[in-house]
């Protein structure tokens, strides 16, 4: 089972160079105001109010389970990263780390509050993100959440796993003679 | 243009056939041929559209060295890079051979530029 893992899985190079690319293009953003209510300024992405304005979803996956969703507007883009989790151990983690960043989404700015379902996380970029900050910048911030994200959780298991292991033998240190 | 027919099942299990065949016999360029030649464009259903991207995905995976692929696209011209385009971004969506076709990915976006990965994006008449 621990060698299927090893595997399966896929050198991440291509993959991000894949979305780099992808977003680089999704990225053209511009203003366009509500056409649905006056005054106002909606992300169309989320407001899905005209079909015209919407664009088609990619969806670029390193494997079934490891993908990544790019839903373009006219002013905005959504994007949504559902994680690999191999175990429970994994899913607990990824869900706990990503709630951390959810939960303080102001910081992050193109942050979303809450994950599209089905997804683990998702970004929100309008255009004016895109005229405040370099796009390049925003899509490189992107990329690299996604090269480092993996990395972190798989550190916090090891984490994890050693002060089980610690604790554990504390505890059983008490039985033994 | 506008009046085009939806392709029916009929016509999408002869192009997953001749898929097959080109296949078989070890032509892949020819696969490829298949591929780019009057493809569905616009299908609706969800079913035969499945079909359609997983012969597609199926006949790009075989391309299996890089020179290969390079060879196979260096004659196209960029409607039929478009089509190649959105057939790697339909198979990519899939998520079955995702090495193979990342790789295409690379390769054509060499040759084909950012403007094909816009017109995948934009283009919402001829989706595959």
């Amino acid at each position: 089972k621990k060698f299927e893992h090893i595997r399966m899985s896929l050198a991440l190079q291509p993959y991000l160079d894949c979305i780099r690319a992808t977003l680089t293009a999704a990225m053209c953003l511009q203003n366009f105001a509500s056409q649905e209510v006056e005054r106002h300024n909606k992300p169309e992405v989320e407001a899905r109010q005209n079909p015209d304005v919407l664009l088609n979803d990619i969806i670029v996956s390193r494997s079934p389970q490891e993908k990544v969703l790019i839903e373009t507007s006219i002013n905005s883009v959504r994007i949504s990263v559902c994680l690999k989790k191999s175990d429970e151990l994994d899913q607990i983690l990824t869900k706990r780390m990503l709630r951390f960043f959810c939960q303080r989404a102001e910081n992050f700015v193109i942050l979303r509050r809450k994950a599209v379902p089905g997804y683990d996380i998702s970004f929100l970029v309008t255009n004016f993100h895109c005229e405040a900050m370099y796009k390049h910048k925003l899509v490189d911030f992107i990329v690299a959440f996604l090269q480092d994200i993996d990395s972190e959780i798989s550190s916090s298991k090891l984490a994890v796993s050693a002060r089980g292991r610690i604790v554990a033998n504390e505890f059983l240190k008490t039985f033994t003679r | 243009f506008w009046n085009r027919p939806h392709m029916s099942q009929a016509t999408i299990s002869q192009r997953q056939a001749a898929i097959q065949q080109a296949l078989n016999s070890g032509n892949t360029v020819a696969a490829l041929n298949v591929v780019l030649t009057n493809p569905p464009f616009g299908l609706t259903d969800e079913n035969l559209r499945t079909a359609d991207r997983k012969a597609v995905s199926l006949a790009l995976s075989q391309f299996k060295k890089d020179a290969d692929i390079q060879n196979a696209i260096a004659n196209l011209d960029a409607d039929q890079l478009d089509i190649l385009m959105k057939y790697i971004y339909a198979g990519l969506s899939l998520g079955e051979y995702s090495k193979e076709l990342l790789n295409w990915h690379a390769i054509v976006l060499t040759k084909a530029g950012n403007g094909s990965i816009v017109r995948t994006i934009a283009d919402k008449v001829n989706t595959l």
